[in-house]
């Protein structure tokens, strides 16, 4: 009885120091009836692309209790979880935005038709000037 | 009398020869056709000082018109530069001036020897036509040039941002990267060829005819059809990485 007691407080201790870390833990028992505590924390990272990409970073605490000892074993496992939406821009670009710049492109060199278009008429006029004369004085 | 009417066929034949290129020339050579508004008649068939002055009337306000046009372009142009706008608006606005201050001159004139002199003045002191309008279609085309490749060189840094997208991907771009090149390469033709004909034209003012002028505007036009050539080259150069692009990650 006593040794329960003292791995309760033990646990009790590590739920502490978990929650002094980042923000609120989620605690509970895990199926094999270990304590467990986490924390979670978000952020961004930026790929080699200029992506900032969301991600959850998640760092679980187990205290596994014995049965009949003080001695506490803890196990702290942290994990990154990146959202399946961004995962696909993670590792490198797919082709979703390279298509998405492909049509910014191809905008771009639709207005450039009307430049263009203009350009000839402009050069038109260019031409047509230095084919006049100033020969309507007395006409 | 078969032989007489023969002769007299080739007499007119030839007469007509020599009349024809003398026509042309009077239409081309400005001086010579102020002068002709007095010279070139006789003493029963000489205009009258009215005639004249209405002669000259309109062909000043034929050019005051041409220059009202000109102001109207340049001021709504959305290609040229606003110290080109500024060059070209104060320009128009003296010459303007300066044609409604010679009009009244000739209107107050009262013998023909003083309209000799003045009349020469409408196209020699102003050069509306062999100047003014050739150097101001210039400067249009060689700023609208700048537009274009500004808007050539924001298409390039995308298409080079997607190339580089692709081959962090593992795409292999190195045809998208072939056209760009040559698009950059005909950008830059174009951007040294075509921009700088705008201040090389721009300064010429009537008294720079007939030369330089006529030979920097036959050089102005020469280097704005190359550098037309060249960002057409490098529209074309930029489809083609763009297409290269999809072919390579396979989009359709």
């Amino acid at each position: 009885m006593h040794s329960k007691r003292l791995a309760l407080a033990a646990g009790i201790a590590v739920v502490l120091v978990a929650c002094t870390t980042n923000g609120l833990p989620a605690s509970g028992d895990d199926p094999a009836g270990n304590n467990t505590a986490s924390t979670s924390t978000t952020g961004v990272v930026r790929t080699a692309g200029s992506q900032q990409i969301p991600v959850t970073t998640t760092s679980t605490t187990t205290t596994v209790p014995t049965a009949d000892s003080v001695a506490v074993e803890e196990e702290t496992v942290t994990t990154t979880t990146v959202p399946v939406q961004a995962s696909t821009t993670t590792t490198a670009p797919g082709t979703d935005d390279i298509e998405e710049i492909l049509v910014v492109i191809e905008d771009l060199l639709s207005d450039l038709d009307g430049q263009l278009d203009g350009l000839d008429a402009d050069l038109a006029e260019v031409t047509a000037s230095l084919n006049a004369d100033e020969g309507d004085i007395g006409q | 009398m078969k032989r007489l009417r023969r002769l007299i066929a080739v007499g007119v034949a030839a007469g007509m020869l020599f009349a024809i290129p003398a026509t042309a020339n009077a239409q081309t050579d400005e001086t010579r056709d102020a002068t002709e508004v007095i010279d070139t008649t006789d003493a029963t068939t000489r205009p009258s000082i009215d005639k004249i002055k209405e002669r000259a009337a309109a062909a000043i306000d034929r050019r005051l018109a041409t220059l009202d046009t000109l102001t109207e372009r340049v001021g709504n142009s959305k290609h040229m530069t606003d110290r080109h706008k500024g060059t070209l608006l104060g320009e128009y606005a003296t010459a303007s001036f300066g044609l409604s201050a010679l009009g009244r001159d000739i209107q107050a004139a009262e013998t023909l020897e003083e309209l000799r002199n003045l009349i020469p003045a409408i196209a020699e002191d102003f050069r509306i036509y062999l100047v003014v309008v050739p150097k101001s279609r210039q400067v249009g085309a060689s700023d609208r040039v700048a537009d274009v490749v500004e808007r050539l060189d924001e298409a390039a840094d995308t298409v080079a941002e997607a190339i580089r997208r692709g081959e962090e991907a593992g795409y292999d771009m190195s045809d998208a990267r072939w056209w760009l090149v040559s698009a950059r390469d005909d950008i830059a033709e174009a951007r040294r060829t075509g921009i700088p004909v705008a201040d090389d034209v721009i300064g010429l003012q009537a008294s720079d005819w007939e030369e330089p002028a006529s030979s920097r505007l036959q050089e102005g036009r020469r280097r704005l059809e190359n550098a037309r050539v060249d960002v057409r080259k490098a529209k074309l150069s930029l489809e083609k990485a763009r297409r290269a692009i999809e072919d390579a990650i396979g989009s359709d």
